[in-house]
């Protein structure tokens, strides 16, 4: 088969194992890119790292007490997890003088230490179940069945939901902390809103690009939308836009040869998008030069006249 | 003689990690260990690809030279692209260490380089390693970069004193402090890619900030703060491999979950205390 033949084949949508690779990659790929804003703007880009690895024990502690690798268990799992580290960064800063930066690699280092060795317990329990839970490492975008899709949708409505509400709370607490204080915002429930956001999409997000890339999804969408608009409301437009479109451009390049591996084909396209806005959005380095440039020109044209 | 060669290296990683990771804790640098962890793994699979051999030296020269250049590229992108530095790290480690996953699935696939590994490292195959002078390979290279390594900090100490924490004061005495910070750096990201080699991305970011955040929350004199740094990370590797013998589990993460639970237990009995002698 030639290119445009598997192009016209991957985008008529016949086959029913590519779409819902396609459905469950774009759900998740626009649920990451609307908490992305939220994550770039409340500058809690690195947090992300410290719970996506967090979770691989979370996901560990609920499949042993499940003993089976039902999704939901394990996202409850994972997501206990990661609230758990959120707290452990923010507790270890707090009553110390350790800096923020180094509790997250520290939260990060213990917890994803803590997994591995739950993971080798598990390897050597002889449950037959048990294959695939390091899949979680690297994201299993291709084996996205059907079933898994009803949690992806229902991760989704949450977020939105959750978005619509307290939509007027973030968006002062995100652009104006000062103002926020003043009209009497806690400041509380848009800090735990936002990592409540985050820690949900992480704990779902992992399953197609894995633990390692999972903050890539969190901070790039985002990172590339921003430099496009100041406007919230179309920041997160464009960021969700972002993320699922990289997210069908992956999967369609692990749909052309099978050696290509999805979840970082997304994270690959994803960080060509952000890259390119920085160079050639509006506030891009390189739009900024020309139009420098192009002023200069105008200025001593003007001058000659 | 097996375990002597497995607790000497993670000894040798401990202190060089420890040592370099206390200037980046204090100039709140932490997460450049992450980045730099991450960043390597296009590297070393375009040196083997390049060289056709694992555990070659091409291999150590092409991780460093990505780690170089991801820390590069994130300070440029901070400085004049318009990102913040978390989403600059959280682009630029990402996106290399996605490459570096493409390349081993694709390419390199016939490789003997695997993705966990490079998360987790193996350690135990450390004494099984071909040997220079009686010693294991990652062994004497990992000697040779601490020689370097406590040299340069012995040599250097001033240097990276001043350049860590009064900048004003470094600038009047006229002392750059971007060739301290590219010395750590460049040391740092050398150190790390053949530590990597053995314990894994994940243990070297633990190595670099959980002991440094010990000795912080114990000492505020720099001497000592090196001193405790260190010890603490080369106890925590025994102790870490004992342990992990005696309940047959992996050592490279007993060792990072060791370190992690003896800080955290350190911080409640802080605490604790702080709250008795308020009571009393």
């Amino acid at each position: 088969m030639d290119f445009w033949s598997d192009f016209l084949y991957f985008f008529s949508f016949q086959d029913t194992n590519i779409n819902n690779v396609l459905i469950g990659t774009s759900v998740l790929g626009f649920t990451c890119g609307i908490v992305s804003v939220l994550v770039v703007l409340s500058k809690k880009a690195l947090i992300v790292d410290a719970i996506s690895h967090a979770v691989l024990p979370g996901i560990c502690i609920g499949f042993m007490f499940t003993g089976v690798k039902n999704p939901i268990y394990l996202s409850i799992g994972g997501m206990a997890a990661g609230a758990a580290a959120v707290y452990l960064v923010d507790w270890i800063s707090r009553i110390s003088r350790i800096k923020k930066d180094a509790s997250i690699a520290i939260s990060l280092s213990v917890l994803f230490s803590f997994g591995v060795i739950l993971l080798n317990i598990i390897q050597h329990s002889g449950n037959s179940n048990q294959s695939g839970l390091t899949d979680f490492l690297f994201g299993k975008a291709a084996t996205i069945i059907e079933s898994d899709l009803y949690l992806f949708l229902a991760v989704f409505t949450l977020v939105i939901f959750i978005l619509t509400v307290f939509y007027q709370h973030l968006k002062i607490a995100l652009f104006d902390a000062g103002f926020a204080k003043t009209i009497g915002l806690s400041e509380r429930l848009s800090q735990g809103l936002i990592s409540g956001l985050v820690i949900i999409s992480t704990a779902v997000g992992i399953q197609t690009v894995g633990i390692i890339l999972m903050s890539a999804l969190l901070i790039s969408p985002a990172s590339a939308a921003l430099f496009w608009t100041n406007n919230f409301k179309k920041a997160i437009l464009i960021s969700g836009s972002f993320a699922t479109l990289s997210s069908v451009l992956g999967v369609f390049i692990s749909f052309l040869s099978a050696d290509m591996p999805t979840g970082p084909w997304i994270i690959v396209v994803l960080s060509g998008f952000a890259l390119f806005s920085a160079f050639f959005s509006k506030k891009g380095i390189i739009t900024k030069k020309l139009r420098a440039k192009m002023d200069d020109s105008y200025n001593l044209s003007e001058k000659e006249n | 003689m097996f375990d002597f060669w497995i607790i000497l290296t993670a000894c040798i990683i401990a202190i060089n990690s420890s040592l370099l990771g206390s200037f980046l804790v204090l100039r709140k640098m932490s997460l450049i260990g992450d980045a730099l962890s991450h960043s390597v793994l296009p590297g070393i699979v375009i040196a083997f690809l390049i060289s056709g051999e694992i555990n070659s030296f091409w291999m150590l020269i092409g991780a460093s030279v990505f780690g170089v250049f991801a820390i590069l590229i994130i300070d440029w992108l901070n400085r004049f692209g318009g990102f913040g530095k978390d989403s600059a790290i959280g682009i630029i480690y990402t996106l290399l260490f996605a490459i570096g996953i493409i390349l081993i699935t694709s390419i390199a696939k016939n490789s003997d380089i695997d993705v966990d590994c490079v998360l987790f490292g193996d350690i135990n195959t450390v004494p099984l390693l071909p040997k220079i002078l009686a010693i294991p390979v990652p062994t004497f290279n990992l000697l040779i970069i601490a020689v370097v390594v406590i040299l340069t900090l012995l040599l250097g100490l001033k240097g990276f004193k001043i350049s860590t924490f009064d900048k004003n004061h470094a600038q009047t005495l006229g002392v750059s402090i971007t060739f301290w910070n590219y010395l750590l750096l460049g040391l740092a990201s050398v150190s790390t890619v053949f530590s990597f080699d053995s314990v894994g991305a994940i243990m070297v970011i633990g190595l670099i900030v959980i002991p440094p955040s010990f000795a912080n929350i114990i000492t505020r004199k720099l001497s000592r703060f090196l001193i405790i740094s260190a010890s603490f990370a080369v106890s925590s590797c025994i102790l870490g491999h004992c342990i992990a013998i005696y309940l047959d589990i992996p050592t490279v993460p007993t060792i990072g979950f060791l370190m992690g639970l003896i800080l955290i237990l350190t911080l409640i009995f802080q605490t604790f205390n702080k709250n008795l002698q308020q009571h009393t």
